[in-house]
């Protein structure tokens, strides 16, 4: 535990450097939606600077390397010019709205991720650190968690469908990093290693 | 050297100006209130929030200060003066039918409209948010979170946004653990732990509801997932 991210992300000093764009690319997640947009894959293991993979059924998948802190604007320009993405809802800000498709529930996950960093380096008492968000996009998506003094990544997977819909998700952050804090390896199934550190699959209930 | 009638002597002149000293003492209690030779002396335990007065942390300080100077309710003190345990504000009690109730609602340290909803905890799958989670699994109370929104700690890091759009915040504050041994009001106190509670609020709008925010998603005791101890939320002062 520290009282302090690992590294904050500039002018928001009680967020993880990865915060906010989680949470922008949940807003053009969510905006891409319809189009099938999908963030597949998120990976945060510099510890820097963020690679963000992305696709669209039909097309081939597109890797970008964002500035983390060049802002949603920047983001949109970035995705847009590989495939279609609508405007952000202009209440996404400050609604707390509800998904009705496993997409939409990814894009919810990561808003959840990106909102409660402080879950990453303030809630347990062992650090822990967010490597990568993985989805299908259609079943479950993975939340790669570092286990820093144990050398080991858990990879807590998510179940999408229905994510987020009723409200009742909210606070989703620190059951992942509990989650992965309390998962006694010697009885997950292994995952391919992340980042050359042995990696666990911890399914949470559904 | 004293002989012991002198000595007899200086007892009583002691006590009696001790007695003079009490009746000059703001916070000494009401001649009904007074102590009683039993429950006045002897070691007592209790908590505070630091809501900002300063309350010293590594020196000792008298148990009168605490009303005198450190804010806490005179009332509070005296009945820790005569070893018992001041009474906490009963929470109030509603019928509730779904995670959405609010169950609280109260204005932050800068005046926003902050609420508190029912929520839930399921501890098999370690989920929940509001009230049910802050209390069943971090044993923590509404006052508690409260407290920490209306009194957060001093500067910057007191109340802080997670996100760009300013719509999710933290704050922090310290609970103070203190022991005091003596007699009565002038028993010498230190703290001997502190916990520092960290509250997190989502001021977004849920769509179709109630109009209000989705409020306080959780509180804890940083670096504890489980249950802060007892008597961070019997504090004396929430």
């Amino acid at each position: 535990m520290s009282p302090q991210p690992r590294r904050p992300a500039p002018g928001l000093p009680a967020a993880e450097w990865w915060a906010p764009l989680l949470v922008d690319l949940a807003a053009l997640q969510r905006a891409g939606t319809r189009h099938g947009l999908c963030a597949r894959a998120v990976d945060l293991s510099s510890g820097e600077c963020a690679a963000v993979t992305v696709h669209w059924p039909g097309r081939p998948a597109v890797t970008f390397l964002p500035d983390p802190v060049a802002g949603r604007e920047a983001l949109r320009l970035l995705i847009s010019g590989a495939g279609p993405v609508d405007a952000v809802p202009a209440e996404h800000d400050t609604e707390f709205w509800a998904p009705d498709t496993p997409l939409l529930s990814h894009a919810w996950l990561l808003d959840e991720l990106g909102r409660r960093s402080d879950a990453w380096y303030a809630y347990l008492p062992e650090p822990v650190e967010l490597l990568r968000v993985d989805t299908d996009g259609h079943t479950v998506a993975d939340v790669a968690v570092a286990r820093i003094s144990r050398e080991d990544v858990v990879k807590v997977r998510v179940p999408l469908p229905g994510l987020g819909s009723d409200g009742t998700d909210a606070g989703l952050s620190y059951t992942v990093v509990e989650n992965a804090l309390r998962a006694d390896t010697a009885t997950l199934p292994r995952a391919e290693p992340v980042c050359g550190r042995p990696a666990f699959v911890s399914a949470l209930p559904a | 050297m004293l002989t012991s009638h002198k000595r007899r002597g200086v007892f009583v002149a002691t006590l009696a100006a001790t007695a003079g000293l009490l009746t000059a003492v703001p916070a000494a209690a009401s001649p009904g209130d007074g102590p009683s030779a039993r429950d006045s002396r002897g070691d007592v335990e209790f908590s505070v929030f630091d809501t900002g007065t300063k309350i010293p942390r590594d020196a000792s300080f008298k148990l009168a200060d605490l009303s005198g100077r450190y804010g806490v309710a005179k009332s509070a003190v005296e009945e820790l003066g005569a070893g018992r345990t001041p009474r906490q504000e009963a929470s109030e009690q509603r019928t509730l039918a779904g995670p959405d109730d609010i169950v609280g609602e109260w204005k932050e340290r800068d005046g926003w409209n902050t609420v508190m909803r029912r929520g839930y905890y399921d501890p098999a799958l370690d989920r929940g948010f509001g009230l049910t989670k802050v209390d069943q699994k971090h044993n923590l109370s509404l006052a508690a979170v409260k407290a920490t929104t209306k009194y957060p700690r001093p500067g910057a890091s007191g109340k802080e946004p997670l996100n760009g759009s300013s719509t999710t915040y933290n704050y922090r504050t310290e609970v103070l653990h203190i022991k005091c041994s003596g007699w009565w009001i002038f028993r010498t106190c230190r703290v001997v732990d502190v916990k520092t509670i960290r509250a997190g609020v989502d001021f977004r709008v849920p769509p179709g509801g109630d109009g209000k925010s989705k409020g306080v998603i959780t509180a804890f005791c940083e670096g504890v997932p489980g249950r802060c101890p007892d008597w961070v939320r019997n504090s004396i002062n929430i």
